[in-house]
């Protein structure tokens, strides 16, 4: 079937400023970063993700359609680590990012106090606190940022930046289960999140508040980006140039 | 009376990160802007300040002191233009700011639909996100940030960047209500807010987490000037370089 002149929009917007094609990706997949690296982006990753869980329950709490309610349990459910998914064990997702962080070198106490410790970049913040605002929104709103914006982009960042941990920094394939195991998942719960974005938004108003905000999320998404790029990339150099 | 140890805590907070320091703040009081810019910065700042007076209604509505409720009503009444700040008329302080706008040439109908238009700075999101995060936290972790950490920042912004608007953009002093009024309104403003985050903050917990919320406010203050500064100085600039 043909896809609708909707689907094309919402897929363009993410398309425009897909965090894939950025200069941490590059820098990622390019080799140019090194372990130390890794574990400062687990330590601001982290404190995005870890939230993931949470703003899809509040958008479970508030969503009057039991289909949708039940996708969103069993995207909450696979992200906290009650059931598995595709055939793989349960696991709590974001305890696989800690772990890879440990193998990076980065203590995962250090990661887990970072907001507590001011070391979170006020660009995480920022993305942090947009999802946390959209998560209250009426639920096809919030789904469009939340699933279409962000979550959907997930396989092909992953697809491009998890060679490169085995090829150019020498990760094991066990210790990037992290990477792996959200090429699948989220394959499936973006395409669902477009499915259920297509069907509720209904009027053409709705549907135009839809693709502004996926904008507005592949922004806020970049936005991270940018500051762990000029935190970790661009300044450490600026800083040994003046040394 | 010797200010506390929490007191100048929380007043070294904001002063390593205050945005009057910043080449934003520089390039204004330079006259390195033009009115065009200006009427640019209206159009992200208002969707900045017009929220203001929702995110302390929002701790008015949650917050178990009359004292501080009154206060906190107070603030929203003059921000709305209920009632007058000082010897100041009431007016509503965002229809000061769209008035600014217009006679900088921006029409007020662009300032107001920037954000539908998609024309407002991922940075800017990323501050009013984190703000209305804010407004839902126990009235004692929201009020060090917003009131702190963000309006006690205001007369000293404006401090230095009215002054140039006479001297250096030829602006007279009738078209800068908007400043004037808010140098006067928020040293009260801020003042009480000090007030009323020693007196309720008691716990060495409370306190360090007021500290590091005042810390967080003014890192995200300084994200969103970042953005203003490499869109509207730094990036034109590299353009005409280019050319």
């Amino acid at each position: 079937m043909a896809k609708s002149a909707f689907r094309q929009a919402l897929e363009e917007a993410i398309e425009l400023r897909h965090s894939a094609v950025h200069p941490w990706s590059e820098a990622w997949t390019s080799g140019k970063l090194d372990r130390r690296l890794l574990g400062e982006w687990v330590k601001q990753h982290y404190h995005y993700v870890s939230h993931f869980a949470e703003w899809v329950a509040a958008v479970y709490a508030n969503c009057p359609h039991q289909d949708v309610q039940h996708f969103l349990l069993e995207n909450v459910t696979e992200e906290e680590g009650l059931v598995g998914m595709g055939g793989a064990a349960p696991v709590r997702h974001s305890d696989l990012l800690l772990e890879f962080g440990e193998v990076c070198g980065m203590p995962k106490d250090k990661v887990l106090h970072a907001q507590i410790n001011g070391e979170l970049l006020p660009e995480t913040l920022g993305l942090q606190s947009w999802c946390t605002v959209q998560s209250r929104k009426p639920f096809v709103e919030a789904l469009s940022g939340l699933l279409i914006g962000l979550e959907s982009q997930v396989p092909r960042i992953y697809s491009k930046t998890t060679p490169p941990l085995l090829e150019k920094y020498g990760f094991s394939e066990d210790e990037v289960t992290f990477f792996s195991i959200h090429i699948l998942a989220d394959v499936e719960h973006g395409e669902k999140g477009f499915e259920i974005v297509e069907k509720h938004a209904t009027t053409d108003e709705q549907r135009a508040t839809c693709v502004r905000i996926v904008r507005e999320a592949t922004m806020m998404r970049r936005l991270y980006l940018d500051g762990v790029y000029r935190n970790f990339m661009s300044q450490p150099k600026v800083t040994s140039l003046a040394a | 009376m010797a200010k506390s140890a929490f007191r100048q805590a929380l007043e070294e907070a904001v002063a390593q990160r205050h945005s009057a320091q910043h080449p934003w703040s520089d390039a204004w009081a330079s006259g390195k802007l033009d009115r065009r810019i200006l009427g640019e910065w209206v159009k992200q700042q208002y969707h900045f300040v017009r929220h203001f007076s929702e995110w302390v209604a929002a701790v008015y509505a949650n917050c178990p002191h009359q004292e501080v409720q009154h206060f906190l009503l107070e603030n929203v009444a003059e921000e709305e233009g209920l009632i007058g700040s000082g010897d100041f008329a009431p007016v509503r302080h965002t229809e000061l700011l769209l008035e600014f706008a217009e006679i900088c040439g921006t029409p007020r109908a662009d300032v107001m639909d920037a954000e539908a238009k998609g024309e407002l700075l991922p940075e800017l999101i990323g501050l009013r996100s984190w703000c209305t995060v804010q407004s839902r936290r126990p009235f004692i972790e929201a009020l060090p940030g917003l009131l702190i950490g963000l309006e006690s920042q205001v007369p000293g912004i404006y401090r230095k960047t009215m002054p140039p608007l006479i001297d250096k953009y030829g602006f007279a002093e009738e078209e800068l209500t908007y400043f004037t009024l808010h140098i006067v309104a928020d040293v009260d403003h801020g003042e009480k807010g000090y007030g009323i985050v020693e007196k309720y903050a008691t716990t060495d917990a409370e306190r360090a987490t007021a500290v590091h919320l005042v810390k967080e406010a003014a890192s995200m203050r300084r994200l969103y000037i970042d953005g203003l500064y490499r869109t509207l100085v730094e990036q034109p600039k590299s353009k005409r370089l280019a050319a």
